[in-house]
């Protein structure tokens, strides 16, 4: 079986800057997939290039078995749903309206028989149902992006593309969040995400997508990837990893770099 | 303050009514009211059509009773009241009024629609026809007729030449403001705003030729006017205007994604730059034959969109048509103003537009700046 979405040697130059360089990597059903690296590894480019929206100078993206280049935009929203950092509106949408957009590549087809049940079910899980009719710029960045999430849930597509969906987000919220992106991987989702924080993406990730300058440095399963070497070298800053007490997940922690005293 | 004011005795707050505190309450109500639901907003807004019809097809040099206005309008329908209305007044209703309250009718609801579809694909509030160059290209276009004096094509030639300047004007502004694909909003207002410039350099360089005649009729154009309306010149608008108007609530959907965020747009499988293109063409379709008629009409494009945003919310599948029907009644009011202010002589409407949106624009922004959140 094809791969959901398969990233096939993509680049992107922009002047003169690679700001990603022959990335090879697949999500399929039943991943969660974390891509992490420092400021300005391209994470977010490559999010952007394998939702469509901007295309690669060189390499591929296969949605669902076919190159997204000159694939309708309609189509490609049956199939994934995005998830940017922020969304700027200032316009007084409603929280429930907001959601209820996650329904509009639905409009027309039988599908949409389920948008009450959709719009309903991705309010309770992200636990916006209580803000339903509050503008939607009115909400703290945590809500809005808790909102957000809810409209992609509501797009009930297999693939997922998050680009950083916790980093505006508390404690409760952001284990709630990734046990939410857990759970639709187990059941037969594909969830590519975005992630700052590497202990989330060591507990929560099946499969970890290591940047460095744009071009992978490593992939595999978090126990492979997060090495304090690899991550040392990577964040060019000196990292210990120890596993987990309870979980055995390995924890990164930051260690302190030599720094010339001042005087 | 806020509070006492709520709790203070009515006799008390009674005395104390200023311009200043009833603007105040007026606008609290406004806002309690927000969000309204449709079905209200549209029978309050076809409710004030019909009172803002009668108005202005009954005041004036000949005054003519609500009676008598709807004895001639029933008469053409073929329905009989029994009401006798004399000639000169049937006349003055069906002849000189109502041509000119059909146009207003049809040039109002074209701006508050264009306005309000501008300002969702551009998803800036400022954004209106006159800013990405529909008013001053469609002048323009009227202007290089007037001084060259050809005209080809009859009367059809002024709409024509209006909405020929108009299309082309905006498509240079969106031309220019578009590389690789893609608009950036910014740079299309910056690009609309040099274009507007130049427009009004050769507006003026018009001027300064034209000799007496012509200069009266580029000051006609420039500060606009329903002045000119006949039946024959209307319906060719009416027409137009009708076509726009039925085809750009069909991206009202889209323009609601784009609002929300133009990536979360494309992400929903909305075509944005088709979806631009074709809005731009179709706000043109409305306002360029407008403009053909009745000159530029500063101001209804901007206010109106945004006064029923706040009273009826951001939705476009009800805020295009409520703003279509928002633009009308303003423009009534505004020509009514403009006819019997300073009788018997006329004001140029666009004078009479500005003059209301401009202060009434300043209030809303002042407003809505001290209470907290957008306000869109």
């Amino acid at each position: 079986m094809t791969p959901l979405l398969a990233a096939d040697a993509v680049s992107f130059q922009v002047g003169g800057a690679r700001l990603v360089d022959g990335v090879t990597f697949e999500a399929d059903r039943g991943e969660l997939i974390a891509v992490v690296g420092p400021n300005g590894a391209g994470k977010s480019t490559l999010l952007r290039i394998v939702a469509g929206e901007q295309a690669a100078t060189s390499g591929s993206v296969y949605l669902d078995g076919r190159p997204i280049a000159g694939m309708p935009a309609i189509e490609q929203a049956r199939l994934r749903a995005v998830l940017p950092q922020q969304t700027p509106t200032t316009f007084r949408f409603t929280t429930e309206e907001v959601v209820t957009f996650g329904r509009m590549p639905w409009l027309h087809t039988p599908e949409s028989m389920e948008d009450e049940e959709a719009v309903e079910e991705a309010m309770r899980l992200t636990e916006v149902t209580s803000m339903a009719s509050q503008p939607f710029p009115t909400l703290s960045g945590g809500e809005q992006t808790l909102a957000s999430l809810s409209r992609v849930l509501a797009q009930r597509t297999p693939l997922l593309l998050l680009d950083e969906p916790t980093s505006a987000l508390d404690l409760r919220h952001e284990a709630l969040v990734m046990d939410l992106l857990h759970d639709l991987a187990e059941r037969g989702s594909a969830v590519v995400a975005v992630l700052h924080d590497l202990n989330l993406a060591a507990a929560h990730a099946t499969r970890v997508v290591l940047l460095d300058r744009g071009r992978v440095a490593a992939q595999g399963p978090p126990r492979e990837v997060l090495t304090p070497e690899l991550v040392s070298e990577v964040f060019e800053h000196p990292v210990r990893v120890v596993p987990d007490p309870v979980t055995g997940h390995p924890l990164v922690l930051p260690g302190r770099r030599e720094r010339a005293r001042v005087g | 303050m806020t509070i006492r004011r709520q709790t203070a005795e009515p006799t008390r707050d009674m005395r104390r009514v200023t311009p200043r505190s009833a603007l105040r309450r007026a606008w609290q109500h406004v806002r309690s009211l927000r969000p309204m639901s449709a079905g209200p907003t549209f029978a309050v807004l076809v409710a004030m059509l019909v009172v803002a019809v009668f108005l202005n097809a009954g005041i004036g040099a000949v005054r003519v009773p609500p009676a008598e206005v709807a004895s001639v309008l029933l008469d053409r329908v073929g329905i009989s009241t029994g009401v006798e209305v004399d000639m000169v007044r049937e006349q003055v209703v069906w002849g000189i009024r109502m041509p000119r309250i059909v146009l207003a009718v049809f040039v109002g609801a074209g701006l508050g629609m264009a306005g309000a579809s501008l300002q969702a694909i551009f998803r800036n509030p400022l954004a209106e026809p006159g800013l990405i160059g529909v008013s001053s290209g469609g002048a323009l276009g009227v202007i290089a007729l007037i001084i060259t004096g050809f005209s080809p094509l009859g009367w059809m030639s002024l709409p024509l030449a209006a909405f020929a300047g108009a299309l082309l004007l905006t498509l240079v502004v969106y031309g220019l403001a578009r590389s690789d694909g893609r608009t950036q909003v910014v740079t299309l207002i910056l690009t609309g705003v040099a274009m507007n410039s130049i427009a009004g350099g050769l507006i003026g360089l018009a001027s300064f030729l034209a000799d007496d005649s012509e200069l009266r009729s580029i000051i006609f154009w420039t500060l606009g006017s329903l002045a000119g309306a006949t039946w024959s010149a209307v319906l060719p608008v009416a027409l137009i205007t009708v076509v726009g108007l039925l085809l750009l609530p069909r991206y009202a959907r889209a323009m609601n994604l784009i609002v929300l965020g133009e990536r979360e747009a494309f992400h929903l499988g909305v075509r944005t730059e088709r979806v631009r293109l074709l809005v731009i063409v179709f706000a043109t379709l409305v306002t360029g034959a407008g403009v053909a008629v009745a000159g530029i009409v500063a101001f209804v494009g901007l206010v109106v969109p945004h006064l029923l945003r706040i009273i009826i919310g951001p939705d476009h599948r009800v805020l295009l048509p409520a703003s279509a029907l928002g633009g009308a009644i303003l423009l009534l009011g505004a020509d009514l103003v403009a006819r019997t202010i300073v009788i018997p002589a006329e004001l140029p409407l666009g004078v009479v537009t500005a003059l209301i949106g401009g202060p009434y624009f300043l209030f809303l922004l002042r407003r809505t700046t001290r209470e907290q959140g957008g306000w869109m």
